[in-house]
């Protein structure tokens, strides 16, 4: 599996190092700005962790496009089955894929941090993004988990685009609850911060919700190896469907 | 005699670039308190000992082949398994003997941690999440400490000095944070040598346990996943077991170095003694074979 790996990272490095690079600008960018004199004061704790969410949202969207882009790197039928016929096999191939997207994520999280932390060197005002990066990080790993096996399965267009229909039946489904579920909680607007609040005040409510997304978090983990183990399992009936 | 002296030469050479960025960011940006004033800087420490490596190995033309950072054998499963479940467990064995040894007044459960089972376990999960996908860090340390200075050492001496000296230079180098009171605080006998004495002990057997994991697996993974897990689980979990229900610190039999060693120390110390024991085991079964062939 390290050979494969290193295969994939030496047929692949101009592209790594461009995503790499051309992800990491805009906070860069921003952490420039957040230490400027003319922000300092106009940052409240607040907006810089909504910004901190942006800018993670964009950094692990550029890095998915990269993993994305490297999952499908070797659609072709005679490398599926050459590979497939190795000693390492279809485990290593779709397991060097699976490492490099996590090892891809962790560094991410690595150089969010960092310039999270060059940003409020400068600005004591800013918040701490961590929690949003590792957030995003699971939510990456998460969107990974879904997308390879079917990629793996039906070839990297289709597998696309089943994943997007999945993202908008369940998009569908949640609109759906919006127009015709019980949607009391959102019936006054004005009020609606203020309960928010009070029931983020309530201990008992915030410890529950915290145990429910630590286990949620957590959870990706075994996911992604269910779903590394799905994408082995479906890998040679997916070559079929390989234009070349 | 020649390959000694490279070998010198080379471990010089990543001792200098490894300990040189600590020493001058701990210096300048410390806060007095064993802490640091720069995030920056603070969060850039542990990448240190890899950037040195690398270094090294570019500098030297050593390449980059027996540098561990393969996945490793075949059915390395177990030990990854033991990479989590060793920090895992880690923070509970101490609380245990925190309050069999060392808490005067109440039991463990009156203790935070058990009284509020929900914050517990979400405290516990959360700090391994966080610990995992942050784990870039820990590989930062381990590739440096168990992926080269303990091999280049076992070029120059028996493996088990190798380890020990590996420990010995590790807690050295978080010189600079320990002189203000990192890790155990300023409230003890003997400050900062104390603390030192104490880094150097736990540094040896945390040596032993993750040059264990890295040989059996011949990748340096493990080890800096267990390395980050120990930095997030540790701390975070046990601090509720040294505060009663209503959010009192216990009192103690001894000062909360003394506390901190009675506590965490048997478990560190025992995990690196039964690695060391297995290491060499191994190691005297396999030149015992080669003896008898």
């Amino acid at each position: 599996m390290t050979g494969l790996l290193y295969k994939l990272i030496r047929t692949n490095w101009v592209k790594i190092l461009l995503f790499s690079i051309g992800s990491m600008f805009y906070p860069f960018m921003f952490a420039l700005i957040f230490r400027s004199d003319d922000m300092k004061d106009g940052l409240t704790s607040g907006i810089s962790i909504m910004l901190w969410a942006f800018m993670a949202f964009m950094v692990f969207l550029i890095g998915g496009v990269c993993e994305d882009s490297i999952f499908n790197d070797d659609e072709r039928k005679k490398w599926a089955y050459f590979v497939a016929s190795t000693p390492t096999g279809i485990k290593g191939q779709i397991g060097a894929k699976y490492l490099f997207t996590l090892c891809y994520s962790m560094l991410t999280v690595t150089a969010l941090i960092l310039c999270c932390g060059f940003a409020r060197d400068g600005s004591s005002e800013l918040a701490d993004g961590s929690v949003i990066f590792i957030g995003f990080f699971y939510i990456q790993l998460t969107m990974r988990a879904i997308e390879f096996p079917l990629m793996a399965r039906f070839g990297s267009k289709i597998g696309k685009s089943l994943k997007i229909i999945i993202i908008g039946i369940a998009a569908f489904i949640f609109f759906a609850y919006m127009l015709f579920g019980d949607t009391s909680a959102f019936a006054d607007m004005d009020t609606f911060f203020d309960r928010l609040l009070a029931a983020l005040a309530d201990e008992n409510k915030v410890k529950r919700m915290t145990l429910w997304f630590s286990i949620i978090t957590l959870a990706v983990i075994p996911i992604y190896y269910l779903s590394y183990r799905l994408a082995i399992k479906w890998y040679l009936k997916g070559v079929e469907s390989y234009a070349k | 005699m020649p390959n000694k002296k490279k070998t010198l030469l080379r471990i010089a050479l990543y001792l200098i670039l490894a300990y040189v960025p600590v020493y001058i960011l701990c210096f300048a940006f410390s806060d007095k308190e064993g802490s640091l004033t720069s995030i920056l800087a603070g969060n850039t420490l542990m990448l240190y000992p890899a950037i040195a490596v690398i270094i090294t190995r570019i500098v030297t033309r050593e390449g980059f082949h027996n540098s561990f950072l393969g996945f490793g054998k075949r059915n390395s499963g177990k030990y990854y398994a033991l990479a989590v479940l060793y920090p895992i467990a880690l923070p509970y064995v101490s609380a245990l003997l925190l309050h069999l040894f060392v808490v005067k007044n109440g039991s463990i459960t009156d203790s935070a941690a058990l009284s509020d089972g929900t914050s517990a376990v979400a405290m516990l999960l959360l700090s391994i999440a966080t610990g995992f996908a942050t784990a870039v860090h820990g590989f930062g340390e381990e590739l440096g400490w168990r992926g080269y200075l303990t091999p280049k050492l076992e070029e120059l001496m028996p493996a088990p000095a190798a380890v020990i000296v590996t420990g010995i230079i590790w807690a050295l180098w978080h010189g600079p944070l320990l002189a203000y009171g990192y890790d155990f605080g300023r409230d003890y006998d003997f400050f900062p040598y104390g603390g030192f004495i104490a880094m150097i002990v736990m540094c040896i057997f945390w040596s032993a346990f993750l040059t264990w994991l890295t040989k059996r697996t011949n990748s340096v993974y493990p080890a800096a996943l267990c390395h980050m897990l120990i930095d997030t689980v540790l701390t975070s979990n046990l601090m509720p077991f040294t505060y009663n229900a209503n959010g009192d610190k216990f009192e103690l039999r001894t000062n909360d170095f003394w506390g901190q060693i009675i506590s965490v120390f048997p478990m560190i110390i025992v995990a690196g003694a039964v690695s060391m024991v297995l290491m060499w085991r191994k190691k005297s079964s396999g030149e015992n074979k080669k003896a008898l062939s």
